[in-house]
C-alpha cells in the first residue's frame, strides 16, 4: 500500500540539482520567543534534495513557530536559514517564497468558487485560459494527482483539496515543500494516497518536511526525522532502525507516556441512550439516515468512520443538541456531557476566561450564584480546582481560554463536562490534534467514567483509538450504520474497509 | 540597501505601554492641530492655554465639562451595553430623541400629575420610548437575523423626522416665530442641580446607571448568560440559553439607556424639546464604547474625556478659532487616540537587508 523506502535508500539522481543529495536548506541555531515562552531554542535542521523529513513534537514544542520562520512569517531573535548555501533575509515571506519554500497550511486557503486552475494561479500573473490549465494539469499528473482543472474547488473531497494546495505550489516551482500535519483530515487510504505522491516528489528532486503527531506515519513516509521538545531538538536522525516506542519516548522525554494498554472491558448496564430508525437532515442533505444506537452504562461505544459521514449530526442528535426528524432519541440520563468536535465555536467561548468557561455549566446553581449575585470567588476556587485536576496548562484561571493550545482547551472542557459525573458522555474526535501526554489523558478520563457507570459514546476517525477504548464499534458511512462488531471480534481490516463504503453488499 | 517593516501580532502589551501609548496619541493629535492653529493664523500656545482654561483647568469647565460627559456616558452605555451580547447598537441618537420627545410628551399633557410626579414620569417615559425604538430593531434581529445595524441607524432618520413634525407643528413655541423648538417644560418639569454647583444631577444618574449595568453584566447569573450568548452563540445554543430573547431584552435596555440620555438632557440642559438636542451624541456613543474597548465602568471615563475635548473645542472657539478648526483638533486627536490602540497590538520590526536577495534558481515565477 505505501511506497517501498527502498527506493529513499537508494538515494535517486535528484532532478533540480546536479549533486546528489545536495543540501538545500539549513537552518542554524533559531531562536524565537514569545514574552517569557521561548518556542524555538537554537534549533538546527538540515533538508537534502529528495529528501522527506518529518517534524515531530508534541503540541506547543515550537513546530508551528519553526515553520512559521521558515516561510519568513515570524523574524527569529536569533540563528539563519539558508537555501542552497545563500542566506534568506529573515521575517520576509516574499523572499523565503522567491528561494523555493512553500507551506500547505492544515485549512489550505483555498477559494471554493474558483476553479481548480484558478485556485492554482491565484496570486501569479496569469489568469486562467486553455495554455494554463493545460500546464496545471501536466503538473498534477507529474504527481499523481487526478484533478480536473476545471472543477469548482467546492466539489473536491479533503484529499483532492490537499492536492489542490500541494498543486499550487508545484506549479510556482517550489521545491522545498512543507506539509503542516496534512494528515490530520484524511481518512487512512487517502493518508496512503498522499504518501505515495510525497514519495513521488521526493524521487522527481523535490525536499519535503512533513508534520505529524503520528508515529505510524513518520516510519511509513519519512527518511530522516527531527524531534523537538520543548522548543529544542533532541533528535535529528535517520528513521531507519526507529521505531514507534523510540519516537514517542524521545518526543514526550519518559516511557510513562508510551501507548497506553490497551483498556479493560467495560461492564455494560442498563440502556442510557437510544436512538431508533434516528434521521437528521441539514441544509437539505440527510446527515444521518435511520440510525439506531444503544448506549448503557459502563461500556464505551466507538463510532468509526471518515469525517462527513453524520459523526457531527449523531453527536448533536446523541446529546440532545438537535432533534431527529424521524425516528426517536429515548435518554434517562440526568446529566449528559458533550465534548464537541469543533472545541472553540461548540464548546467554549474564545473572549471569556478559563475560569468563567470552566463555570459555563454550574454559574447558575445556588451553591455559585444568588441571582443578583455570582460568587466570583467560588467560580475561582471551582476553576483552581479543576486546573489542579486536569493540568490544564494556566497559571492564572482568569486569562482568557482562547490564548490556551490545543491540548489546553480539550482538557478545559473535559474539566467543565466530566466535573458533574455525567450518566452520558459524547466524545467527538476527542483527541484530534492533541498532544501524546492530552491524548493519553482524554482516553483514561473516558475509560474513567466508564468504569463508574457512565455511558460514552466516542465517534473518532483515528481507527487505533477506536479499537483501543470501545467495548463495542459502529461504523459510520453516508450516514448510516454499516457495520457493528463487538470487543473481542474486531476486524481492522473490515472495518477500514466498511469506512471506505467497502464490503457493504 | 532595502528597509524592510514587519508587524507581529503582540499578545499582551504591558502596562507601561497601555498608558504611554494614549498619552503619545494625545500630544501628537496636539501637535498636529497646533500645524492647523499656526496655519490658520492662530498662536497655537494660546489657543490651547484657553482649550485647557475651558476644559479641565477651571471650575467652570470642569462642570460644563460634567454637563456634557452625562448625556455622553449614557449613550456610550448604550452601545457597550448592547455589545455584551454582540450587537451593534448605532441608534443611539434616534433612541435618544425619540426619549426626549416623549418626555416632552408627558411635560406638555400630563398636566394634571402632582408635582414631584412630573420629572419621574417623564423620564420613565424617555426609557420606555427608546426601549420600544430599540425594540423596533431586535424583534427582526432575534427571529430573522436581520441586521441591527441597519435598522437601528435608520430609526434614527425617523425619530428626527417625527421629532421634526412635532416642533414645527403641534408642539411649536408660538413665541418662536418658525424656530424649530417646542412650547417650554413646566418650572416642575427641570431636573434639580447639585448643590454648589450648575451642573444638573443628571451626571449623577449616570454614573448609578454605569455601575448598574457593570454590576448586571458583570456580576449576575443573567449577565453572564448574556456574555455566554454574546461570546459564542453555539456555546450558548448548546448549553440551551435562549439567545433571541436575551437579545431583545439587552437592545431594550440598551435603548432605554438612550432615551434615558434624551429625557435628562431635556429636563436638565435644553427645557423644551429642540432641534440640536442632540449633537451626535448617539455616535459619539460608539466612539466612546470603542475607546473604553467596550468596558462598562470604562466607558465613564471614556465619556468624561470626551466631553473634555468638546467642551475645550468650544471654549477654542471663543477665542477666535474657527468652529471648523477646533473641530478638526477634536477629531485629530480622536483619529490619533484610535490608531495608538490599533497600534498597540501589534510589534513593529524595522530590518535592513544588506543586499537584496536573487530569484533561487528552480524555476521560480515571480
Amino acid at each position: 500500500m505505501l511506497t517501498s523506502r527502498a527506493t529513499a535508500g537508494a538515494a535517486p539522481e535528484p532532478g533540480a540539482t546536479s549533486e546528489p543529495a545536495a543540501t538545500v536548506l539549513e537552518v542554524r541555531g533559531i531562536t524565537k520567543s514569545f514574552g517569557d515562552r521561548v518556542a524555538n531554542d537554537h534549533v538546527d535542521l538540515t533538508l537534502k534534495a529528495g529528501e522527506i523529513r518529518a517534524l515531530l513534537g508534541e503540541n506547543g514544542a515550537g513546530k508551528t513557530t519553526l515553520i512559521s520562520v521558515l516561510c519568513g512569517q515570524y523574524r527569529p531573535d536569533a540563528g539563519t536559514v539558508a537555501v542552497r548555501g545563500r542566506p534568506l533575509p529573515p521575517g520576509s515571506p516574499r523572499a523565503a517564497l522567491a528561494a523555493g519554500i512553500g507551506v500547505v497550511h492544515q485549512d489550505f486557503r483555498l477559494v471554493p468558487r474558483f476553479t481548480v486552475t484558478e485556485n492554482v494561479v491565484l496570486g501569479t500573473d496569469s489568469w486562467g485560459g486553455r495554455k494554463v490549465e493545460q500546464k496545471v494539469a501536466e503538473h498534477a499528473a507529474a504527481a499523481g494527482f487526478q484533478l480536473d482543472p476545471g472543477a469548482p474547488a467546492w466539489s473536491l473531497s479533503v484529499g483532492e483539496l490537499q492536492q489542490l494546495a500541494i498543486l499550487k505550489l508545484l506549479y510556482r516551482g517550489l521545491d522545498i515543500l512543507i506539509l503542516d500535519e496534512p494528515t490530520a483530515v484524511l481518512s487512512p487510504p487517502q493518508a496512503a494516497e498522499l504518501f505515495n505522491s510525497m514519495r513521488k516528489l521526493a524521487d522527481g528532486g523535490r525536499s519535503i518536511i512533513f508534520i505529524t503527531h503520528r508515529l505510524r506515519e513518520v516510519i511509513a513516509v519519512a527518511d530522516e526525522v527531527t524531534i523537538l521538545r520543548h522548543g529544542k531538538v533532541v533528535a535529528d536522525r535517520e528513521v531507519a532502525g526507529l521505531d514507534a516506542l523510540q519516537m514517542s519516548v524521545l518526543m514526550i522525554g519518559s516511557d510513562a507516556a508510551a501507548r497506553h494498554t490497551a483498556s479493560r472491558a467495560g461492564n455494560p448496564g442498563e440502556v442510557v441512550l437510544k436512538l431508533e430508525s434516528a434521521t437528521v437532515e441539514g441544509r437539505g442533505v440527510r446527515a444521518l439516515d435511520r440510525v439506531g444506537l444503544e448506549v448503557r452504562r459502563g461500556e464505551i461505544v466507538g463510532v468509526a468512520g471518515i469525517s462527513g459521514n453524520g459523526q457531527n449530526a449523531l453527536a448533536e442528535l446523541a446529546a440532545g443538541i438537535v432533534r431527529p426528524m424521524a425516528g426517536s432519541r429515548t435518554c434517562i440520563a440526568s446529566a449528559v456531557a458533550y465534548i464537541p468536535e469543533a472545541r472553540m465555536e461548540r464548546g467554549l467561548v474564545g473572549a471569556m476566561s478559563v475560569s468563567e468557561n470552566l463555570s459555563l455549566r454550574q454559574y447558575r446553581r445556588p451553591t455559585m450564584s444568588h441571582p443578583l449575585w455570582i460568587w466570583s470567588h467560588r467560580m475561582t476556587s471551582l476553576a483552581r480546582r479543576l486546573i489542579e485536576a486536569f493540568s490544564i496548562p494556566v497559571k492564572n484561571p482568569d486569562s482568557r481560554v482562547a490564548d490556551l493550545s490545543g491540548g489546553g482547551l480539550q482538557r478545559v472542557l473535559l474539566a467543565r463536562e466530566l466535573d458533574e459525573q455525567p450518566d452520558l458522555i459524547i466524545a467527538a474526535q476527542p483527541t484530534r490534534g492533541l498532544d501524546v501526554a492530552s491524548s493519553a489523558m482524554v482516553r483514561s478520563q473516558l475509560v474513567g467514567h466508564r468504569d463508574r457507570g457512565a455511558g460514552v459514546v466516542v465517534i473518532s476517525e483515528d481507527l487505533d483509538e477506536i479499537l483501543e477504548l470501545s467495548d463495542r464499534v459502529l461504523v459510520l458511512f453516508k450516514g448510516a450504520v454499516v457495520g457493528e462488531y463487538s470487543r473481542g471480534s474486531f476486524d481492522r481490516a473490515e472495518i477500514g474497509l466498511r469506512m471506505g463504503g467497502e464490503g457493504t453488499d | 540597501m532595502s528597509v524592510s517593516i514587519h508587524l507581529e501580532r503582540r499578545l499582551n502589551p504591558p502596562l507601561a505601554m497601555r498608558i504611554a501609548v494614549p498619552a503619545a496619541a494625545v500630544v501628537a493629535g496636539l501637535v498636529a492641530g497646533g500645524v492647523i492653529l499656526a496655519l490658520g493664523g492662530h498662536d497655537p500656545i494660546d489657543a490651547y492655554n484657553s482649550m485647557w482654561e475651558g476644559s479641565l483647568g477651571s471650575s467652570d469647565g470642569i462642570q460644563a465639562s460634567l454637563i456634557k460627559a452625562c448625556p455622553l456616558v449614557l449613550t456610550g452605555l448604550a452601545v457597550a451595553t448592547a455589545l455584551r451580547i454582540g450587537l451593534w447598537n448605532i441608534g443611539g441618537e434616534g433612541q435618544l430623541i425619540i426619549g426626549a420627545t416623549a418626555a416632552t410628551g408627558v411635560g406638555l399633557y400630563a398636566t394634571s400629575l402632582p408635582g414631584p410626579l412630573v420629572l419621574p414620569a417623564m423620564i420613565l417615559a424617555g426609557c420606555l420610548a427608546g426601549a420600544t425604538w430599540a425594540t423596533i430593531a431586535a424583534i427582526p434581529r432575534a427571529l430573522i437575523g436581520l441586521n441591527e445595524i441597519i435598522v437601528t441607524l435608520f430609526l434614527n432618520y425617523i425619530a428626527i423626522l417625527l421629532m421634526d413634525h412635532l416642533i414645527f407643528g403641534p408642539w411649536a413655541d408660538p413665541k418662536a416665530f418658525g424656530f424649530a423648538y417646542s412650547r417650554a417644560l413646566p418650572d416642575a418639569a427641570m431636573l434639580p442641580v447639585i448643590p454648589g454647583s450648575y451642573v444638573h444631577v443628571g451626571i449623577v444618574i449616570a454614573v448609578v446607571v454605569a455601575v448598574t449595568c457593570w454590576w448586571l453584566m458583570e456580576r449576575t447569573p443573567w449577565g453572564f448568560s448574556v456574555r455566554v450568548a454574546g461570546g459564542n452563540a453555539r456555546t450558548a445554543e448548546y448549553l440551551g440559553l435562549h439567545i433571541s430573547r436575551r437579545m431583545v431584552i439587552v437592545l431594550a435596555l440598551s435603548g432605554a439607556i438612550a432615551g434615558l440620555a434624551g429625557a435628562i438632557e431635556l429636563t436638565g440642559v435644553t427645557n423644551r424639546l429642540q432641534d440640536g438636542i442632540s449633537v451626535n451624541y448617539g455616535y459619539s456613543g460608539v466612539l466612546i464604547a470603542f475607546l473604553a474597548r467596550g468596558r462598562l465602568l470604562g466607558v465613564v471615563v471614556a465619556a468624561f474625556l470626551f466631553a473634555t475635548l468638546v467642551v475645550g473645542s468650544y471654549a477654542l472657539q471663543t477665542t477666535g478659532v474657527a468652529q471648523p478648526i477646533a473641530t478638526i483638533i477634536e477629531a485629530l486627536i480622536i483619529v490619533f487616540l484610535l490608531a495608538g490602540d490599533a497600534a498597540l497590538a501589534f510589534r513593529v520590526h524595522m530590518t535592513r537587508a544588506p543586499h537584496a536577495l536573487e530569484p533561487a534558481t528552480a524555476g521560480v515565477r515571480s
